[in-house]
C-alpha cells in the first residue's frame, strides 16, 4: 500500500544553522505518527516545510504519490493536507462557525452544505453552543479545539498537528486525545502529532520519531523510542541518572517516559 | 430538545433582525430619493460627494478594511475612470453612458496590472508602493497629449438646466452608492469576506487552511478599483473638467482611509457612518473658517486637515475600531447584562 507521505533526504537551512538535515520516513495511511524533541530540534520547521510554508534546500516530499515540495500552502491544503498550530491561531474577530468556514472559501460546497458540515464538527468537538461568539471569547483550550475541528473542515487525509496539547486543561485534552483517536479511526486520516506532552503522545501514536539538532535520532514504537539512548540523552543530556531539561518535570529517565500509561496496540 | 428551542429562538430573533434592518434600510433609501427633488441646490451638491465618498470608501473597504491591506493608491483607479470617460468622450465621440462602464473597466485593468505585483507585498511596503503608484500615474497623465497634459479635458455638459444637471448626478451616485453597500454587505456575509477578514488577522495560517490569499487580494482589489473607477467617470461629467492635480489629488486617497477609519474598518456600515460625518464637518469648518477672525486675517479653508488629523488621533486612541466599534462594544455590554 502507498504510504501518505514519503519524505526522503529533506533538508533546510537557515543560514548557517542546520535546520533539518537529510529527514527521512513514510506514513501509513490512517495511522498516527509522534514527532518528539527538544526545543529547537527541528520539528516545526519540518511541519512548516511539508505544509509549503518553507521551501526545502534538498529532497523530496511525495503526498500520495505526488511531489509535493515546489507546491504553495493553499495548493496542499486543497490536496488534503490541513495544520493546526503551536499557539492556537484563530480568527479572533470572526465567530466560530465563520472560523470553520474560511477553509472552504474555494470549495465547489453548498452554503447550507457548508454551514451544515460546520455544525457537525463542532458538534464533534463540543462547541456547537458557541458557535455565534466571536472566537476571542473561547478559552485557549476551546481554541485548540476548533482548530482542530477548522482543520477537518476539508476532509483531509493527513493533519499535522503542533503542540496539541500544550497548556490545554486536562478534560479539553481528554476529548481532543479521543477525538483524534476517531478521526483516525472512523474518518481514516492520518496525522503526524509534535508534543512535548509525550505520555500523552506514546498513548496515541503507533510510531514514534525523535529528532534533535535536525537528525533524527530514533525511530520505531513507542517501547522502542522511550528506551533509546539517544533519546535519553538528547533529552537529559546524559543517557540515564538525574534529569537535567525534562520537558515537564526533573524525573529520571525511565519513570519520564513510564508516564505514558501503556502503548498503543 | 433544549439544543432545538435554542436554534429555533436564534432562527426567530435572525429573522427579526433580518426584518428590521430590510425595513431600516427601505426607509433610509425611501427618505434618500424624495430628497433629491425636496433639498436645496447646494445640499444636493453636498449629497452627491457624500455618496461618491461612500462609493469610493466602499470599494476601498474590500481590501483595506476586510483584508487589512492599507490602500493608498485609490485615487490612481478614481483617476482612470475620470481620464478613460474624458479621452473616450472627447477624442472617439464614445456615447457618455457607454464610457462609464468602460472606466471600470479601464480602471480594473490598470488594478490588475499593478495589483498582481503589488499584493505579494504586506504591511507597509503594499502601502508605500500605492503611494508611489499614485505619484506616478499622476506624472504620467500629466505628460500624456491624449489626457490633455497639465490643462486637462474639458468634458460635454449635459443639456439641461443647473439644477436637473445636479439631481441627476445626484440619483447616479445614489443608485452606485447603494449598489456599493448592498455589494460590501453581501462580501461581509460570505465566505470571500470571512477568508479576506482571516488575511487582515493572521495570513498564514489563512493560506495554510486553504484560501489563496494573494488571488483573494487581488480580487478584492479589482472590485474597489471597478467601483472608484465608475465614481471617477460620473465625478468628471459632473465637474465638466477634469486636470491631473485635483483628480489625482493624494487628498482623495487619505480622505477616503481616513473616512473608513472613522466610520469602522471592515464593515460595510463604517463608510455609510464616517463618509458623512467626516464630509459634513469638513463642510462646517469651511464655513467657520471663513467667519473667525484668525490674526488680523481669517482661518484658512485648509483648517479642515488639521481638525481631520486631530479626529484621527482622537478616533486611534478611544476608537480604534471606529464608530462601528463602539457601537458594537455597547451592544455587547447589553448583551452580556
Amino acid at each position: 500500500m502507498e504510504p501518505v507521505l514519503q519524505v526522503d533526504s529533506l533538508s533546510k537551512r537557515f543560514g548557517s544553522i542546520v535546520a533539518l538535515e537529510r529527514v527521512s520516513f513514510a506514513l501509513e495511511a490512517g495511522t498516527i505518527l509522534g514527532l518528539i524533541g527538544p526545543n529547537g530540534s527541528g520539528k516545526t520547521t519540518l511541519l512548516n516545510t511539508l505544509n509549503g510554508l518553507y521551501r526545502p534546500d534538498s529532497g523530496e516530499i511525495r503526498y500520495l504519490g505526488r511531489p509535493t515540495r515546489n507546491l504553495r500552502p493553499h495548493q496542499l491544503a486543497l490536496l488534503g493536507i490541513s495544520r493546526t498550530f503551536q499557539n492556537a491561531r484563530v480568527f479572533h474577530t470572526l465567530t466560530v462557525s465563520q472560523n470553520m468556514l474560511v477553509p472552504l472559501v474555494h470549495a465547489r460546497v453548498h452554503g447550507a452544505e457548508a454551514q451544515e458540515r460546520a455544525r457537525q464538527l463542532l458538534t464533534f468537538v463540543g462547541l456547537e453552543r458557541y458557535q455565534a461568539l466571536p472566537a476571542s471569547e473561547l478559552s485557549g483550550g476551546q481554541q485548540k479545539l476548533l482548530e482542530f475541528a477548522r482543520a477537518l473542515m476539508t476532509e483531509p487525509r493527513l493533519v499535522l498537528m503542533d503542540e496539541p496539547f500544550g497548556g490545554v486543561h486536562p478534560e479539553i485534552k481528554a476529548l481532543l486525545l479521543e477525538r483524534i483517536r476517531e478521526a483516525q479511526q472512523e474518518r481514516q486520516v492520518s496525522f503526524i502529532i509534535v508534543s512535548h506532552e509525550i505520555p500523552d503522545l506514546l498513548s496515541l501514536a503507533r510510531t514514534i520519531i525523535c529528532m534533535s539538532y535536525g537528525r533524527i535520532i530514533a525511530r520505531g514504537s513507542p517501547q522502542e523510542v522511550s528506551e533509546h539512548p539517544d533519546v535519553i540523552a538528547a533529552y537529559l543530556g546524559h543517557a540515564g541518572g538525574q534529569a537535567q531539561t525534562s520537558p515537564s518535570s526533573s524525573v529520571s529517565s525511565s519513570s519520564y517516559f513510564e508516564q505514558a500509561g501503556g502503548h498503543p496496540s | 430538545m433544549s439544543s432545538v428551542l435554542l436554534e429555533r429562538g436564534r432562527a426567530r430573533t435572525r429573522w427579526r433582525r433580518w426584518l428590521y434592518g430590510g425595513l431600516g434600510a427601505a426607509a433610509a433609501v425611501g427618505l434618500l430619493a424624495v430628497l433629491g427633488v425636496l433639498i436645496p441646490l447646494d445640499w444636493v451638491t453636498t449629497l452627491s460627494a457624500v455618496f461618491m465618498y461612500i462609493l469610493l470608501a466602499e470599494g476601498w473597504n474590500i481590501l483595506g478594511g476586510y483584508a487589512g491591506y492599507l490602500n493608498f493608491g485609490m485615487v490612481t483607479f478614481f483617476g482612470v475612470g475620470a481620464y478613460t470617460a474624458g479621452v473616450l468622450c472627447t477624442q472617439y465621440n464614445v456615447h457618455p453612458l457607454l464610457t462609464i462602464p468602460l472606466a471600470g473597466i479601464m480602471a480594473t485593468v490598470v488594478a490588475l496590472l499593478v495589483g498582481v505585483p503589488a499584493l505579494r507585498l504586506r504591511g507597509v511596503y503594499f502601502a508605500i508602493l500605492t503611494l508611489i503608484i499614485s505619484f506616478l500615474t499622476q506624472v504620467l497623465v500629466t505628460n500624456l497629449d491624449i489626457t490633455g497634459g497639465a490643462s486637462g479635458i474639458y468634458m460635454p455638459s449635459l443639456p439641461f438646466d443647473p439644477f436637473t444637471n445636479e439631481q441627476i448626478f445626484y440619483y447616479a451616485f445614489l443608485g452606485l452608492m447603494l449598489l456599493a453597500v448592498l455589494l460590501a454587505f453581501i462580501i461581509e456575509h460570505s465566505r470571500f469576506g470571512y477568508a479576506l477578514v482571516a488575511i487582515r488577522e493572521d495570513e498564514d495560517p489563512a493560506e495554510i487552511l486553504g484560501v489563496r490569499t494573494t488571488w483573494l487580494k487581488t480580487q478584492a482589489l479589482l472590485l474597489g478599483a471597478f467601483l472608484a473607477g465608475v465614481a471617477g467617470a460620473i465625478y468628471a461629467f459632473h465637474t465638466s473638467y477634469i486636470e491631473p492635480q485635483g483628480t489625482f489629488s493624494l487628498d482623495i486617497s487619505i480622505d477616503v482611509v481616513l473616512m473608513s477609519l472613522v466610520g469602522g474598518l471592515g464593515t460595510w456600515q463604517g463608510p455609510v457612518i464616517g463618509v458623512p460625518l467626516m464630509l459634513v464637518t469638513a463642510q462646517v469648518l469651511r464655513i467657520l473658517a471663513g467667519e473667525l477672525p484668525f490674526f488680523g486675517s481669517t482661518i484658512p479653508p485648509e483648517f479642515d486637515r488639521v481638525v481631520f488629523g486631530i479626529i484621527l488621533i482622537l478616533v486611534a486612541l478611544l476608537a480604534p475600531y471606529g464608530v462601528m466599534g463602539l457601537v458594537r462594544r455597547v451592544r455587547g455590554r447589553r448583551l452580556t447584562v
